[in-house]
This record gives structure tokens, sequence and C-alpha cells, in this order.
């Protein structure tokens, strides 16, 4: 076993309504080596970053109970879970989102419809830089 | 005993109808708790299709199975793009839907070519552009309408002028043909940029707005130059578009675009100029801002409070100030 094999893999939150996108990506990050916590809406992925400090969070913007701009609020107001670097999953024609996302926090955005490499490279990109 | 008898028979018709409601509607769940079973078993293999260079072969399904893993793999294509979008065309060219559907747009029922020109757009195949495009000549305005979108989410850059022809002249709504130029986006500037010179006014500005929407700063150059076009609308529309891509080198152009006769276009200019910012433009716009009529004045005034905020309160202290800018140091206050 090598020492890459050995080490504790990093652990990713994905949060998102639509569960073909979250399969997706979760399989995507999965086969590339992290850990993937899954949430279906913005109540469950902010439960779940209290139960468990993901390394990163990838979340939709459009989200049943709390949005991924207030998730990243949420995220950035606790002190177990202010630095977690977030990326927002945003819909391609909705530049307001972008912003708000930063305001609220995030780090980073992918815009829908996105590239599952793209992402993944957002993803070691942001991690790398840790 | 005939009133007994006829209210035991709507009784019982009554319940009848409800037991029939109910089981109709155990059927329902039954059925979309049976797809989505049928969902939940082949994702795994239309994410391996979609996501898995290694992957070359999908599975072989038939009946229920086979339409369900085409929904799945419409619905990401309408999620995804890059390689991944490339693969679900690949299958779909291949399982031969794309030639079928491309068939079915021809077909005599107008059901028909709606549901084929609409399911193509998430087919991700290249191959049926020129159907679709011919399809936005269809007699059916559904038909060109879902040709439309079509186009939009295959990214057919040749369908630029169609779309935006079909628009002006109203044979496809222009929020579906404005959607699908918005979806192809960037790619899309160049034919749009040739637009600019098109005869038809409506042309020009529809093709203004899009690049000032989807363009960058760097396809701004060929803009300053519809500021002198004969047309109102396109000189109002040129400075709204290079207003919204930061343009700095349209500014000595809007500078002049001020003094238009045209009351909206010069308070799109004097709203650009605020977008792009820069203090050469102050003097100007202060002008305007103290002795123009209501729009460009109250534009003029916004720009400056958010060019230089400092000199908007320092002017509207002035007993020449005028509303406009009294307003506008009012907003900064708040």
């Amino acid at each position: 076993m090598s020492a890459e094999d050995s080490a504790p893999k990093q652990v990713i939150l994905i949060a998102d309504d639509d569960e073909d996108i979250l399969q997706l990506v979760a399989f995507r990050l999965e086969r590339s080596g992290y850990t993937v916590i899954k949430a279906r809406d913005g109540e469950e992925a902010i439960e779940a970053a209290r139960k468990q400090v993901p390394d990163l969070a990838v979340l939709d913007v459009r989200m049943p109970k709390f949005d991924g701009f207030e998730v990243t609020r949420a995220l950035r107001a606790d002190e177990a879970t202010k630095r977690v670097p977030v990326i927002l999953l945003t819909a391609k024609v909705q530049d307001g989102d972008v912003q708000r996302g930063f305001d609220a926090g995030a780090d980073d955005y992918v815009r829908k419809p996105f590239s599952p490499q793209e992402l993944r490279s957002r993803v070691q990109a942001i991690l790398g830089r840790r | 005993m005939t009133l007994a008898a006829g209210v035991l028979v709507l009784a019982l018709a009554g319940v009848v109808l409800v037991l029939v409601l109910i089981v109709d509607r155990g059927r329902a769940r039954a059925r979309v708790d049976r797809l989505r079973e049928v969902a939940d078993r082949l994702r795994p293999a239309a994410i391996d299709l979609v996501d898995d260079p290694e992957v070359a072969e999908a599975p072989v399904l038939t009946g229920t199975e086979a339409r369900v893993f085409a929904e799945l793999l419409a619905h990401y294509s309408r999620l995804l793009r890059g390689e991944a979008e490339d693969r679900i065309g690949a299958y779909f060219e291949a399982s031969g839907a794309v030639d079928h559907m491309r068939r079915q747009l021809r077909s005599r029922r107008v059901r028909r070519r709606v549901q084929a020109a609409f399911e193509l757009g998430d087919m991700a195949s290249q191959r049926s552009v020129p159907d679709l495009l011919h399809a936005m000549a269809d007699r059916s305005l559904d038909v060109r309408a879902a040709a439309a979108r079509s186009l939009g989410r295959l990214g057919a850059t040749a369908a630029v002028e169609p779309l935006i022809d079909a628009a002006i002249g109203q044979r496809v709504p222009r929020s579906v043909a404005g959607a699908a130029l918005l979806e192809i986006g960037a790619p899309a500037v160049p034919d749009l940029l040739k637009l600019l010179d098109h005869p038809d006014p409506r042309f020009r500005s529809y093709a203004l707005d899009l690049v000032g929407l989807v363009g960058s700063a760097t396809d701004a150059d060929a803009l300053p130059a519809r500021l002198r076009d004969p047309s109102s609308e396109v000189r109002a529309t040129a400075a709204a578009a290079i207003g919204r891509l930061g343009a700095a080198t349209g500014r000595d152009a809007l500078i002049v675009l001020l003094e238009d006769r045209v009351p909206f276009v010069r308070a799109a200019a004097a709203t650009a100029l605020g977008q792009i910012g820069g203090r050469s433009a102050t003097t100007a716009l202060l002008e305007v801002a103290r002795h123009d009529v209501f729009d460009p004045a109250s534009e003029a005034a916004r720009a400056l409070a958010r060019i230089d905020p400092e000199l908007v309160f320092t002017v509207a202290e002035e007993p020449d100030a005028g509303p406009h800018l009294r307003e506008a140091a009012d907003r900064l206050d708040l």
C-alpha cells in the first residue's frame, strides 16, 4: 500500500436537490480519491457540515429550505466551518448569482451547464492551495 | 320507492367513482415509483457513459429501460458540457435516436414534429442542426419554437441570423429566440458583429443588445461606430452595450453622444458612462444633469454618483444644482 493510499482522504460535501447531478458529481470526486458527503437540500448540508467538517463544499445555488448563499453564510458564521472553501454551482444566465455568491463568502463558482472535468480541476486547485 | 331507488343508484355510482379514482391514483403512483426505481438502477450506467472515457459502449436496453436511460442522458445533456456532452451526442447517434427524430421532423403530424424538434436539442448531436434550421420555417409555431430552443441548446452558431430573423419577423416568440441566442453565448459574437452592418436597423439593434450580453470588452471595438448610426434605437442600444461591457474605448464617443438630439439616446449614453467610469466624462455629465430634460438629467446624475460621489455631494449644495443632482446626493446618503 502506498503512502498516498494510507493517507486520510479529503472530505467534500456536495449539496444539490437534483439527484442526477448529485450522483454524477459524487461519482466523479469519489473516483478522484475524495470521500463525499451528499446533501439534498440546504438544511441537510448545514447539518452534515456541522457533524463532519468537510475540506471543501460544492453547493448548488438553487436548493430547497436554504439556498447555496444561505448555506455559505451559515458555514462562514460557524467557528468550526468558517474556513471551509465553497464552490457554488450557478445557473448560466444569472450573473447576479456570481456576485451574491462572493458576497456570501464563496471561494469560486462553476456555471451550469458545466464540465465534470472542470469542476474536478477547480476542486483540486482549491484543495491544493490549502 | 322510485325516489329511494334513484338515490341508491346515485350513491352506488358515487362509491364506484371514488373507488375507480383511488385505484387509478394508486396505479399512477406505482408507475412513478417503478420509473424512479428504474432510473436509480440505470443512473450508474448513465454516469459511466457520460463521465468515464474508458466506457465505450452503453448497455443494451429495450422498452421502458431504454426510454428511462435516454431521459437520464437527455437530462445530463442539459446540465453538462465538454466531453460529457460529446459522449451523450455519440450515444444518441449510435443508437439511431438522432436519425429517427430527424425523420420525425418531416412527419405530417404536428405533435410528432414538435416532439422531435424539442428532443433533438437534448441529444447533443450537431448532426441535427441542418434539420432544425429547416424546421425554423415550419408552418407550426410550436415546431419553430421547439427548433429555436434546440438550436440554442446545441450552441449552433449557424442559427444566429435565422434566430434573429425569426424573432424580428415574429415567427418565434422573442423570449424563445433570445433565450436560444443567450444559450449559444460568446461563440455567437462573431456572427452578431457581422450583423452590425445589416440594412435593417432592427437586426443591428438586436445584435448589439446580444453582444452587450454575451460579449466581452475585447468585442467592443466595433461598437462605437454604431453610436453614429442613423437609427436612434441603434445608437441607444450601442451605448447600452458599450456600458454593459465596460469598454473604456467607447468613452469619448459616448461623451459626444450626450449631445444627441434624441433624449433617450442621451440617457443611454449617460448610463453607459456611469458604468464605464472615468473622470473625463464628469464635466459633460454635470452639464446634462443640471440642464437637460428629465430622463437624461436623471441618468447623468446617477452616473456622476457612481464615478465621483464626493463631487455629487459638493455640487448638490450649489444653488443651480437642480433636482436630479440633489436626488443623487440623497441616494448616496442612504
